[in-house]
């Protein structure tokens, strides 16, 4: 089992955050906190991490979705190591965008 | 860096299976500099967890003062020039964060969920 | 609550709180700069204080006071990616302890005095005795900084002792490429970096020393590209992580190695014999050695290197000779682009001079030059050691626009150029840096014969090697007189009879040129602290206080003054009057004035409204027909050099022996000035680390940074470390025949040594490393080789024989 805490930097633009909030609605087993301003705390909660990894990254990918922080992770096994930290972040430069497409910055 | 199979570097395997000998650096540096002996022992209560989107290194450019500093060898390891905290070697002493130099302090200490003492 | 629930819990206050803070602030990541109050700041372009990458920042400005700094996206040097301390470099501004007002020794003590009587005091000291006068300056002056300096001192006071610290830096680079090429500088460009399939670092640690640039090619391969990373080092660094080869060699065998490929090339027959045909020929050195040396036939440079076999250079360096083939074989390929880098490794190097050669020599000898990832690169550390010391030529044989004090017609157009009488500049060369602080140290009945010196920008204090011999010997030494420009106390300010406070990087209108022949303008952004007041305007101001006392070199031909500025109005501005100095832009005319001394050597830099419009140009900057202004990547490439002749491939127009080619050198391996023995057994290398500039006084001020690296340490190997009995972080001492310091054993820390060698960084200003090391000098280049003399260790308090002792080094 792995559980994440993640905060999601909605659009600036209301309409494209509120599509944004109807996305994330439909997904099983993310759990919604208190939105403060255009930043939504959520935990996720899957079965193993592979799959967390899989949802953070779909997440970052919806329309109205500008980035996705990773503040909180436990996995179950302790030998499993964080890969999901990376933020969903590509290093790079030159050309290569700095963040993943969705988080248009 | 997609090389597959790349071996471990010798620095990967000095770190995961090197004790540490004496005095970590990091606790000589505090009395080098005249700063109160500030007590970073460890603290099982927290972890330190590395906030990719402000660490130097996932950001394209170069830093790995945390593994450096850090006492415990083997608690951050660099894979690909960036660092992870190995959560179950993580002593919680939060000297990792104090170093941090980027623009703003990638690395969070979080409180490690693992018994009823952690409930407020 | 269960433990699951208990698990949810913690992660949803944990993303709560952080998204709480981030409504709280503007969100923020590196080189984002946040800014909680809504009115945002004004944002200008300048390149980073540092280092000789030369990357472009956005300094944001608010009431007066830089309040953030972003990576500029729109420069090409870094696309919007700083460094560690390209991020915080707005923060130097605003350490506590800025000097803000000039202050005069009396009695031992330094007191407050004003400006005037500061001025007064330094022209008065050359007034007395103009030719006991030196001016050292450096690689982080600005080019109208170094330019008017150069004037003041060579065609104002007729003396040729002004120096750069980039002596210490880039000397033997500038030897290599002068001795090889005729002229000056890299030929290639960052591109290189993108376009190489092989990059060789030679001695070299551009992951920690030049960050960004090093990303570049690391970013290549996160984007599947495929380069080989190849370190030749004495040291495993930051670097070395990345490379999929690591050479190391026994200090000083370098030599060995490039001479061991180049008989490869020969031997296999894999070396470019048309290029060599139509534009090389062959040197070697004179007895003694020369700066041009003499020819040798092909057949004579094939025997000179056939003895460096792969086997015989495994015996000397210790790097398996399977590995010296490997190089060889890489090459001998035409297919593969390969680019060489290098920097202090090569250059601080007691072979400076020759290993530069060497290398070059092998690109051309392997036609590995002049495509785009085929270039043998060096890189400069400071921000303008090209663009002030090379280009302005702030040395003591040089004149601006690459002419020398040496030559007659040299002297002569610059005279014209200046419009001072004929015979003004001086044809004997001043001293170089070494020989200027060993003549200030030194009595002045005992030949000591410069008894001022006037220092900029730079922190002699402790960048100079064998610092009790070139620096701390001026202590009691009652009429010598130490004049530093600083902004904060340092090493130097400490035994400086006069203390002037300068204003610092955006606080002044500036230009640098970075380490592929850019050239960058700012403007000036905020005010200097308190009185504070920019280098450029002190030299100007003691110019005139020299005209006023009736110096006279301070005319012109004309008998005007030789800093005399109108303004638009055609009305002269009294610009060495502080409240005028801003009254004009003083850097545009200095620069527009320097412009046509870089025409003589095609080194054309381009206008100043030109760099105010860029990121930095790379000269040649030439004016196309339809008014533009065109840069250059690749120099003595057709297809991109507008100085290369129509229909030629590669032409060398600034040929050593006027007929277009370059020269392939050889010089023999040799050893090192002073090398481990039985009781120095270690070999000590110095150097920098990714967070600190140079000697630290503007990034130890900077909280972060010096978080993250407080203090020197010395690096050990582990079994050295657990054979001497020293634990982790413990605090030995380290000496040398020249002094001891004592510093913590950093064990698998940054770097790694390997057995039998020590590494310790010099930006620590209490434990200061150039206390002990050893000076030697390039017989070419005059540089020092701070990266090679014999040391040893032991416990602190241990008792060390008296001749090891130096005086007390614990500031
Ligand atoms: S010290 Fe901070 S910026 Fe540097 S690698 Fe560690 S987390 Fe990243
Ligand atoms: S908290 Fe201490 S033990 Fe854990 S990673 Fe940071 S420095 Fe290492
Ligand atoms: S790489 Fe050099 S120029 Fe670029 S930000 Fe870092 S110190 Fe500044």
């Amino acid at each position: 089992m792995s559980v994440s805490g993640l905060v999601i930097t909605l659009s600036e633009e209301p309409s494209a955050r509120d599509r944004a909030l109807e996305s994330l609605e439909a997904y099983p087993g993310i759990e919604r906190g208190q939105l403060s301003d255009r930043w939504l705390p959520v935990v996720v909660e899957r079965p193993d991490d592979e799959s967390g990894e899989a949802v953070f990254r779909e997440i970052s990918l919806l329309p109205g979705v500008e980035y996705v922080d990773v503040v909180f992770v436990h996995f179950e096994n302790a030998d499993t190591k964080q890969g999901a930290l990376g933020n969903g972040q590509t290093k790079g430069m030159h050309g290569s965008p700095q963040v993943t497409a969705a988080s248009n910055r | 860096m997609n090389e597959s199979a790349r071996p471990l570097s010798r620095r990967e395997v000095l770190t995961r299976f090197l004790r540490p000998f004496g005095e970590p650096l990091a606790r000589t540096s505090r009395r080098l500099q005249g700063a109160a002996p500030k007590d970073r022992s460890e603290n099982p209560e927290q972890v330190a967890v590395i906030q990719g989107r402000y660490c130097l290194a996932y950001e394209g450019t170069f830093c790995s003062a945390c593994r450096e500093h850090c006492p415990v060898p083997g608690a951050i390891v660099i894979n690909d020039g960036t660092p992870q905290v190995q959560r179950d070697q993580c002593t919680g002493c939060g000297i990792c964060q104090e170093i941090c130099p980027a623009p703003k302090n990638a690395i969070l200490m979080l409180p490690r969920p693992k018994g009823p003492r952690h409930r407020e | 609550m269960n433990r699951r629930d208990f698990i949810k819990f913690s992660a949803m206050a944990a993303a709560t709180a952080m998204a709480r803070r981030k409504s709280g602030a503007a969100e923020a990541g590196p080189g984002e700069a946040s800014n909680g109050e809504g009115n945002s700041p004004e944002w200008h372009k300048a390149p980073c204080r540092f280092c000789g990458t030369g990357c472009h920042v956005r300094v944001g400005v608010q009431d007066g006071r830089v309040v953030a700094i972003q990576g500029d996206e729109k420069a090409d040097v870094n696309n919007g990616l700083l460094c560690v301390k390209g991020y915080h470099v707005g923060m130097i501004l605003y350490g506590k302890d800025r000097l803000t007002q000039p202050l005069l020794r009396e009695g031992g003590e330094l007191k407050p005095v004003s400006w005037d009587k500061a001025i007064d005091v330094i022209a008065k000291r050359i007034m007395e005795d103009p030719d006991a006068f030196g001016f050292y300056g450096s690689g982080q002056w600005t080019i109208p900084e170094g330019y008017v300096a150069q004037k003041l001192m060579k065609a104002g006071l007729s003396n040729n002792h002004i120096e750069p610290n980039a002596r210490l830096c880039m000397a033997s680079a500038v030897t290599g490429f002068v001795s090889t090429y005729g002229v000056d500088e890299p030929a290639g460009c960052y591109q290189d970096l993108d376009e190489c399939d092989v990059l060789i670092m030679w001695g070299n640690n551009p992951a920690e020393m030049h960050p960004v640039l090093f990303s570049r090619v690391i970013d290549r391969r996160s984007r599947g590209e495929k380069v080989r990373l190849i370190d030749i080092s004495t040291r495993r660094t930051r670097t070395t992580e990345f490379c999929q080869d690591y050479l190391e060699f026994r200090p000083q065998t370098d030599l060995a190695i490039a001479n061991g490929i180049a008989h490869l090339l020969i031997q296999n027959g894999t070396f470019d014999r048309e290029f060599v045909d139509r534009y090389c020929h062959f040197r070697q050195d004179t007895e003694p050695d020369s700066l041009f040396g003499k020819p040798m036939s092909f057949e004579e440079y094939r025997q000179a290197v056939a003895k460096y076999t792969p086997e015989y250079v495994e015996e000397l360096s210790g790097v398996p000779a399977e590995k010296i083939r490997m190089l060889g074989e890489l090459f001998g390929r035409r297919d593969l682009r390969i680019t060489s880098l290098w920097c202090m490794g090569m250059n601080q190097h007691s072979r400076g001079t020759a290993i530069n050669r060497l290398v070059h020599g092998i690109h051309l000898l392997s036609g590995h030059f002049g495509r785009p990832g085929d270039a043998p690169t060096s890189l400069t550390g400071q921000p303008s050691a090209c663009g002030t010391a090379r280009e302005v030529g702030t040395l003591a044989h040089a004149l601006p626009g690459g002419r020398l004090v040496a030559k007659e017609d040299h002297r002569r157009q610059c005279e014209k150029l200046w419009n001072v009488p004929e015979g003004r500049i001086s044809s004997k060369p001043g001293y170089h840096t070494v020989k200027l602080w060993e003549k200030f140290c030194t009595p002045t009945n005992q030949g000591g014969d410069i008894r001022t010196l006037f220092v900029q920008v730079t922190n002699p204090g402790q960048s100079l090697p064998n610092l009790h011999k070139h620096f701390r010997g001026k202590k009691g030494l009652e009429d010598k007189f130490l004049v530093v420009s600083e902004v904060y106390p340092s090493a130097s300010t400490e035994l400086a009879d006069l203390v002037l406070p300068a204003s610092l990087w955006v606080e002044k209108n500036g230009i640098f040129g970075n380490s592929e022949r850019r050239t960058q303008q700012w403007y000036k952004m905020v005010e200097p602290p308190g009185d504070a007041r920019d280098d450029c305007w002190m030299t100007i101001a003691i110019a005139r206080r020299l005209y006023e006392l009736g110096h006279s070199g301070m005319k012109d031909r004309d008998g005007q003054f030789i800093f005399a500025m109108k303004n638009d109005e055609g009305e002269e501005v009294p610009i060495w009057q502080w409240p005028h100095y801003y009254d004009i832009n003083v850097d545009k005319r200095l620069y527009e004035e320097y412009r046509p001394f870089t025409w003589m050597k095609h080194k054309n830099v381009a206008p100043y409204d030109e760099l105010v419009k860029a990121r930095g140009l790379r000269w040649p900057v030439v004016e196309t027909d339809d008014g533009g202004w065109r840069e250059t990547r690749f120099r003595f490439s057709g297809f991109d050099d507008p100085f290369v002749e129509e229909g030629k491939r590669i032409q060398f127009y600034h040929s050593v022996t006027k007929d277009d080619r370059a020269l392939i050198w050889f010089n023999p391996y040799e050893p090192a000035a002073e090398e481990p023995d039985k009781e120095f057994r270690y070999w000590l290398c110095t150097g920098r680390v990714l967070e600190h500039w140079h000697t630290g006084t503007m990034t130890m001020r900077v909280p972060p940074l010096r978080r993250s690296m407080p203090h020197a340490y010395i690096e050990m190997h582990p079994d050295d470390a657990a054979e001497e009995g020293f634990s982790n972080g413990e605090v030995i001492q380290l000496m040398t025949r020249r002094g001891q310091i004592e510093a913590p054993v950093w064990i698998e820390g940054r770097g790694r040594v390997p057995r039998g060698s020590l590494f310790v960084p010099f930006f620590d200003e209490h434990r200061l490393v150039n206390l002990v090391t050893l000076g030697a000098v390039c017989p070419i280049s005059k540089e020092p080789d701070y990266k090679k003399c014999a040391a040893k260790v032991g416990k602190v308090g241990s008792s060390t024989p008296a001749m090891a002792k130096g005086p007390e080094v614990r500031p």
